[in-house]
């Protein structure tokens, strides 16, 4: 009965796309094992079995150090992705302005992006998109978050990487499950990622040692990434004043074809401090609005995070519930400030 | 149990994800202001610039999309190198005929006598980077060949800067066409 009602209030405008998400999560629930059936099966690869039993470690952190919710019943199974990203999602801007493209649904409220299953209906979605004059991209996820309604499983997209990636992409999927705000993406995004790099550093630092090998490898891996976000903050910086010069249309449109050239030969030129060619991908980004917009919102905002964290003299749990009680103000992000300066 | 859990799923699927309302009416483009069209300019009239402006500008944007069709055809090679933009077979289906297109129809305009200089300078732009696409292409062949293509990429390289040149150029142009045409028929 519920089911009829919900489909009468989404109006049917897009059956086919929930069809298309409920097949996609019932095909993984199907296919899913739990990690007891994978750790005890003699084929599993030793390589799968220490990362599979590492989670288990980083869920109990997750639980009992850092506060997150949904520790206990996510990630107690499965998924082979079969090399596939698990997911795509799409997103979009008009192409001579930042402007993220937001699709509205009801419960999780507008989103930048719209995930599907299978990459075919992500393409025709971003074709779309492109058709009506955006720059629009179909990018291919490693996890998500179901933000604790369902129990998600261990992805193994999630653990094809460093360890310390693993680390960082639980806690952040189960940051989500945690801290969850309507219409603020950029919010849920850029608490996720904090939380995911400062308790990732954290718990590798608790099961190696400070000065151990694997977090000395960990630091390096992030001030490169830093060097490189500083890098794209500073075209992204250039492309905003020249979308907020007020020129017309055409004009902005030419000269960005010539700011994106000159990112990428700036990045050719600067490689060896931009990580040494770590991030040579970006050469082969399709560079656009969407693209930066969809970077940024993964790697903004640390600093106001960070003030709170060191406000609470860097307990990642107090920080954690200051982060979900300013989840809960009118203004969330004004809240961060204020519990970042407060005496 | 089963039959619970995926009655569960599907009402989730429904319920998280229903109406994806899509924002159409929220035009990618943004309308240029009116201007007063009878006044004269250092170009001709506004009425005569105005009307080289309108039909070169769809051009521009061909080529601005022509430009994000390069950049997909980069992310889809997934080929990561630091010395070059992407290959051949793919800039060559991707990007190099649009290119040829969007020339051919700047070669039939006929622009107003006084904007001859900039017309010639947006074709030169075209042609450099057409050419430097070129020059992409076959060091990709020659790459494929097992033969010395550094050289023909650095040559690329180059000409792709100088495509830029060309692009800070016509920027200072476009702003003093616009700012002649705003200051004769009295925009702010």
């Amino acid at each position: 009965m519920l089911g009829w009602l919900l489909l009468v209030h989404a109006g049917c405008a897009e059956v086919g796309y929930y069809l298309h998400l409920a097949r996609g999560q019932v095909r993984i629930t199907l296919a899913r094992r739990s990690l007891n059936d994978v750790l005890a099966d003699s084929t599993t690869s030793s390589e799968l079995r220490d990362k599979l039993l590492l989670v288990e470690e980083i869920r109990r952190f997750a639980g009992d150090e850092v506060g997150l919710h949904g520790a206990t019943s996510n990630y107690t199974d499965y998924y082979d992705t079969g090399g596939q990203p698990i997911a795509w999602n799409v997103s979009a801007s008009p192409p001579d302005r930042f402007e993220s493209y937001r699709w509205s649904f009801p419960l999780v409220g507008a989103l930048p992006y719209k995930g599907y299953f299978q990459r075919q209906h992500a393409v025709a979605e971003r074709d779309r998109l492109v058709e009506l004059g955006y720059d629009a991209i179909a990018s291919g996820v490693p996890a998500y978050s179901t933000l604790g309604y369902l129990s998600d499983p261990v992805l193994s997209t999630m653990i094809d990487g460093p360890e310390d990636r693993l680390v960082e992409v639980v806690l952040h999927e189960l940051t989500h499950a945690t801290v969850y705000v309507e219409d603020e993406t950029d919010y849920n995004e850029s608490v996720a990622s904090f939380v995911g790099k400062v308790g990732s550093l954290t718990f590798l630092a608790q099961r190696y040692g400070e000065n151990s090998e694997q977090v000395e490898k960990t630091r390096l891996r992030r001030a490169d990434a830093a060097a490189f976000q500083s890098f794209l903050r500073g075209v992204t910086a250039q492309l905003d004043s020249l979308y907020e010069s007020g020129l017309p249309r055409p004009q902005i449109l030419l000269q960005r074809v010539r700011l994106f050239d000159e990112a990428k030969q700036q990045y050719s030129n600067r490689r060896q401090t931009l990580g040494g060619g770590r991030y040579d991908g970006f050469l082969n980004w399709e560079l656009n609005n969407a693209r930066l917009l969809s970077y940024r919102r993964y790697h903004s905002h640390f600093d106001r995070f960070d003030a709170v964290l060191t406000r609470v003299h860097g307990k990642l749990a107090t920080a954690v519930i200051a982060f979900v009680t300013c989840g809960d103000a009118e203004d969330p992000w004004t809240c961060l400030d204020e519990a970042g300066t407060a005496e | 149990m089963l039959r619970s859990r995926v009655l569960a799923l599907l009402l989730f699927a429904l319920f998280a994800t229903a109406c994806g309302k899509t924002d159409e009416k929220a035009s990618a483009e943004t309308q240029p202001p009116t201007v007063d069209m009878t006044a004269a300019t250092a170009y001709g009239s506004v009425a005569e610039v105005s009307a080289y402006l309108q039909t070169i500008n769809p051009h521009i944007t061909t080529f601005s999309k022509l430009q994000q069709e390069y950049e997909e055809a980069l992310a889809s090679t997934k080929q990561g190198n630091a010395d070059r933009r992407g290959t051949g077979r793919n800039l060559a289906a991707a990007v190099r005929p649009g290119l040829q297109s969007v020339l051919e129809e700047l070669d039939n305009i006929e622009p107003p006598p006084l904007l001859a200089p900039f017309h010639r300078d947006t074709r030169k732009m075209l042609v450099t980077r057409i050419d430097a696409l070129a020059r992409t292409i076959e060091g990709w062949e020659v790459e494929q060949a097992e033969g010395d293509f550094e050289a023909i990429y650095q040559d690329a390289e180059t000409k792709y800067e100088s495509a830029n040149q060309l692009i800070l150029q016509l920027n200072r142009q476009m702003d003093s066409i616009n700012t002649t045409v705003q200051e004769a028929a009295g925009s702010p």
